[in-house]
């Protein structure tokens, strides 16, 4: 069987530092990780190659420096790797960000596809679905669980929605999204990263494969940033009732219910 | 703003020591991050061990056992100490060393006691039996509430008319006439006397003040979590081996368990590197039986030292009106009420602890002026 | 890539989740946002897409609100599951009524067809907007949303594609107010073939409530220090019953043996980011508040007015827990229990 896993690599930081004149971040002396949830998706992808055979191979687009995420996952058991980098896949929003990676992995004659729910840095989830599309293949988002793959053919997975599971059959090829405690991620062997040093990693760039260029970086992402801010609720904008004790649990309540609507 | 004195830095140290000082005249204590206990103060492994570091740390630590069994009146609403025990193991290399210790310290501490591989296994079920032979139980160890005890300390100088300034990072440092003034993000500030407790960054803050490096390094220490639901660890004791290649304890259910590394390390907001997680799951496997498949999570905190790894705490030789509470290594907790009480009596010229000489600690062995620091 | 030619998109669009014949209460604040949006623009017509099976009462719902259409396809194989029957619909009548602006729902279903259908629509969608504006000037939907764990709020635009597609979380816009007597036109769009959906359901497991575990939780009654021992539980317990959460703890609390392990909040323990928590006894230093500070609401009760908590928390309450659950519990009597979101 043969199992992909698209990683990102993303700031280890959970103080972010906006540089207030340009309104950017602050990315010096900011340390990279795999993204929190892809590391879900790697062992998953561990998971079903120990199961039933095959292998295993990780993907990332990004900067030179996500060789770095690529060599961690290899420790961890994974058989190649694949950096997709250069210039021109810069600047993409997740569209163009699926696009590259789909232009990549269309190679690659995966069953299934593992993402991560989402980045810790842009949170969307998008680029599971999307990248599903540019595949022209299924995706079911949220995994909680693969129950059975009958090779080759199909896959029985658990989805988590928000009143209970969704047990689901689908035929592969498939791109699934996995959230947090669908299992629990190994840890590097030595012998792993030993082994793993030893791999090497190529890095495709747009002259690769054939890009439509118009699809890549930045000429392929319909969305932009025009600017980032803090939100105001940080440093605590909180209101502190100071009634008597009927009145506060009174206002709160009201307010919980009627302003907030958590109640 | 004006205080008789500034203090950089409100981790166990700067905020003890500002708690000890405020009663003497305003204290202002500036803090760069912006949550207490970002750093070192809030990665302790929290333990009370008298049997821990070397004759100076020894001694500051017993020194300071009062202060954690009878805090001082409104200090805290719950106690500081729990009862832990302590367990420091050898391998058969190891037995004369292992003697040799528990002979050197076992007039000093009442609780010790000497036990073999049998007893080892009891207390502790999954060590390895193979590999210790030997070991030194000291049953007074401690569990310290780290958290509660840093809060009674700022509690305790608000109370005292101190003040706390958080978000304060440190630009400039100039003196003038024999006052300091200390220009920050949070503002100005100006005081005659600058008690340098800033941690990893104290040579860095030193030399903002033009007062010479007292050669403080950072080693960066992994520490990580390991799920134990098979087991009921509440009860064990710290384990640890006398050579301080591992240890570990119950944390919330979890084992905390660390390799002892001590990586140097630039000072910054210290994250473990997964190479050094993996060592430490090769020690846990080699030290136990235990088979770790994952860990819960992992995280570094910052050691800092001095040349001869004893805090350094007093008046520098060259600039009189800085004042130095810094290299705690791993034994800030532990030291933390003695260490605040030199300082105390340091910066004010008032009589040395006598209870503390009496334990071994003297304003020599403490000085930032004392040789064996080595200072450039 | 090719653009759209942005001309020919005008109007509001939004996409109507429905399950069991029942809106989502995520519809009528978007039907509420549409409207604010539809007084910048030049053409304020909103219409609504509706899928599903048998779900015809709906239009006169999404009428009240004050909605122009209601494209309705309603035919069997269109489970709330067949999600890729889904966005195959959707994109094909989003092509024929070509909006400016495209609106759906952040929520587990929106997150999953709506990237798809912007995918295959080759346009820019942003999730999660807690935020949306039309730009003055360059009359442009501003979309902003949270990023890095909500860290930072980011300000996106789509400038040369359409529709400007977005998905909004539930519970931050008012929805619209419902005016029965508004009516509105029906569009059949049930002629529509789609191929049939690729996935089979098995089995739908339903939970039982009170078995929400932390990260599914969306009220969490978390216990610290304060809370001084295990025999405050039966009170945190029944304020926990009440309000259809889940109990957790400090670090101490764990520690202390009065809240199980894996109930731990912190550095060291999950990290969870419910509608609602609530913090009772907790100082809030930072290796606890890294665990619970992305939680859509805050509320802190302690009695000690510097605690680092009410730094974070939206509301406070400076008092003792032993007198604020009590007097809660009362209130909540008297308000007659709560009412289960969707």
């Amino acid at each position: 069987m043969k199992i992909v896993v698209c990683i990102k690599q993303v700031p280890n930081t959970t103080e972010t530092k906006i540089n207030p004149n340009t309104n950017t971040f602050i990315r010096e002396g900011v340390e990279s990780t795999i993204n929190s949830f892809d590391y879900y998706a790697i062992e998953e992808g561990l998971r079903l190659k120990e199961k039933y055979g095959g292998t295993v191979t990780v993907i990332s687009m990004g900067p030179p420096q996500s060789i770095k995420a690529l060599r961690e996952a290899l420790s961890y058991g994974i058989d190649n790797a694949v950096l997709l980098s250069c210039k021109q896949f810069a600047g993409a929003d997740t569209l163009a960000t699926s696009y590259t990676l789909a232009t990549a992995i269309k190679k690659m004659d995966a069953d299934i596809i593992l993402l991560g729910k989402q980045t810790s840095d842009g949170n969307t989830g998008q680029v599971g679905p999307q990248l599903a599309e540019f595949l022209n293949i299924r995706h079911i988002t949220n995994i909680c669980g693969v129950e059975r793959v009958n090779k080759g053919e199909s896959v029985i997975i658990e989805k988590l929605i928000e009143d209970g599971v969704l047990v689901l059959k689908s035929n592969l090829p498939i791109v699934l999204t996995v959230i947090k405690d669908i299992n629990k991620p190994r840890f590097p062997t030595l012998k792993g990263r030993i082994r793993a040093k030893k791999i090497d990693i190529p890095i495709w760039d747009a002259d690769s494969m054939i890009f439509d260029p118009g699809k890549i970086g930045i000429n392929g992402s319909p969305t932009t940033v025009q600017k980032i801010f803090r939100p105001s609720n940080i440093g605590g904008k909180g209101k502190i009732f100071a009634g008597t004790l009927e009145e506060n649990v009174e206002n709160l309540l009201y307010e919980l219910r009627n302003d907030r609507k958590v109640l | 703003m004006k205080s008789d004195f500034i203090i950089i830095g409100a981790g166990i140290a700067g905020a003890s020591a500002a708690y000890e000082l405020a009663g003497e005249g305003k204290v202002i204590l500036l803090e760069r991050e912006s949550w207490l206990a970002y750093h070192s103060t809030g990665r302790s492994a929290a333990v009370f061990m008298e049997t821990y570091g070397n004759k100076t740390v020894r001694g500051l630590t017993r020194g300071s056992s009062d202060f954690y069994l009878n805090p001082p009146e409104g200090f805290s609403e719950v106690p500081l100490f729990h009862s832990r025990g302590a367990l420091f193991l050898a391998t058969e290399e190891q037995n004369d060393l292992i003697h040799q210790q528990f002979e050197e310290m076992k007039n000093d501490i009442d609780s010790l006691e000497f036990i073999k591989s049998e007893e080892i296994k009891k207390l502790v079920p999954i060590m390895n039996n193979d590999l210790f032979k030997a070991g030194i139980y000291e049953s007074s160890a401690k569990d310290l509430d780290a958290h509660e005890i840093h809060q009674g300390y700022i509690r305790g100088l608000n109370e005292k008319g101190g003040k706390l300034v958080m978000n304060c990072e440190v630009h400039s440092i100039n003196q003038k006439n024999g006052v300091w003034y200390v220009s920050t993000t949070a503002g100005e500030f100006n005081a005659p006397i600058i008690i340098n407790a800033a941690g990893a960054w104290a040579d860095e803050i030193a030399s903002l003040a033009g007062v010479r490096k007292i050669g403080l390094e950072a080693k960066k220490r992994t520490v990580m979590y390991i799920d134990m639901d098979e087991y009921n660890i509440s009860k064990w004791p710290y384990v640890g081996d006398i050579s301080e290649t591992f240890y570990f304890k119950p944390d919330a259910g979890k084992l905390f368990f660390s390799p002892c590394d001590e990586i140097p390390i630039t000072p910054c907001d210290a994250k473990p590197n997964d190479l050094d997680v993996a060592i430490a799951i090769n020690t846990v496997e080699i030290a136990t039986d235990l088979e770790v498949k994952s860990v819960d999570h992992s995280m570094a905190g910052l050691r800092s030292f001095v040349a001869d790894r004893a805090p350094v705490v007093g008046q520098d030789a060259e600039n009189p009106n800085f004042f130095w509470l810094v290299g705690q290594g791993g034994y800030g907790f532990q030291t933390a009420p003695a260490l605040a009480r030199c300082c105390h009596a340091l910066v004010t010229g008032g009589q040395f602890p006598m209870d503390l000489e009496k334990l071994g600690v003297d304003p020599q062995s403490l000085s930032p002026n004392r040789i064996s620091l080595e200072r450039s | 890539m090719v653009k759209n030619n942005i001309n020919d998109y005008s109007g509001i669009a939004i996409y109507a989740e429905q399950k069991n014949g029942k809106l989502h209460s995520v519809v009528p604040e978007l039907i509420g946002i549409a409207k604010t949006l539809g007084k910048n623009l030049e053409n304020n017509k909103i219409k609504v897409i509706l899928l599903g099976k048998k779900i015809e009462r709906l239009e006169k719902e999404l009428f009240s609100y004050g909605v122009d259409q209601v494209l309705l396809v309603d035919k069997p194989g269109l489970d709330f599951f067949h999600e890729d029957s889904y966005t195959t619909l959707i994109t094909e009548i989003i092509q024929e009524i070509k909006p400016e602006i495209f609106l759906g729902g952040a929520t587990n279903l929106g997150r999953s067809i709506f990237p798809r259908v912007s995918a295959k629509l080759l346009t820019g969608l942003t999730a999660d907007c807690t935020e949306l504006e039309i730009d003055e000037t360059s009359k442009l939907l501003k979309q902003t949303r949270p990023a890095f764990g909500g860290n930072v709020m980011a300000t996106i635009i789509t400038k040369n594609h359409r529709p400007q597609m977005a998905t909004v979380r539930p519970n931050v816009f008012s929805p619209a107010i419902e005016d029965r007597s508004l009516e509105g036109e029906v569009i059949d769009m049930s002629y529509i073939n789609i191929p049939a959906s690729e996935f089979e359901l098995i089995e739908y497991r339903q939970e039982v409530t009170g078995t929400k575990t932390l990260e599914e939780a969306d009220v969490i009654v978390a216990v610290g220090r304060g809370i001084r021992g295990a025999d405050s539980l039966p009170l945190i317990n029944e304020l926990t019953n009440k309000l259809n959460g889940a109990v957790a703890g400090s670090r101490a609390a764990v520690d202390a043996g009065w809240v199980p392990y894996h109930s731990q909040i912190g550095q060291t323990g999950k990290t969870v980011n419910p509608g609602l928590y609530l913090a009772f006894g907790i100082s809030g230093a930072i290796q606890h508040v890294i665990g619970m500070r992305s939680s859509e609401v805050v509320v802190a009760i302690n009695t000690d007015p510097n605690a680092d908590i009410f730094k974070i928390a939206d509301y406070g309450i400076v008092g003792n827990l032993f007198d604020v659950i009590p007097e809660m519990i009362n209130r909540l009597n008297i308000l007659g229990g709560i009412n289960e979101s969707n």
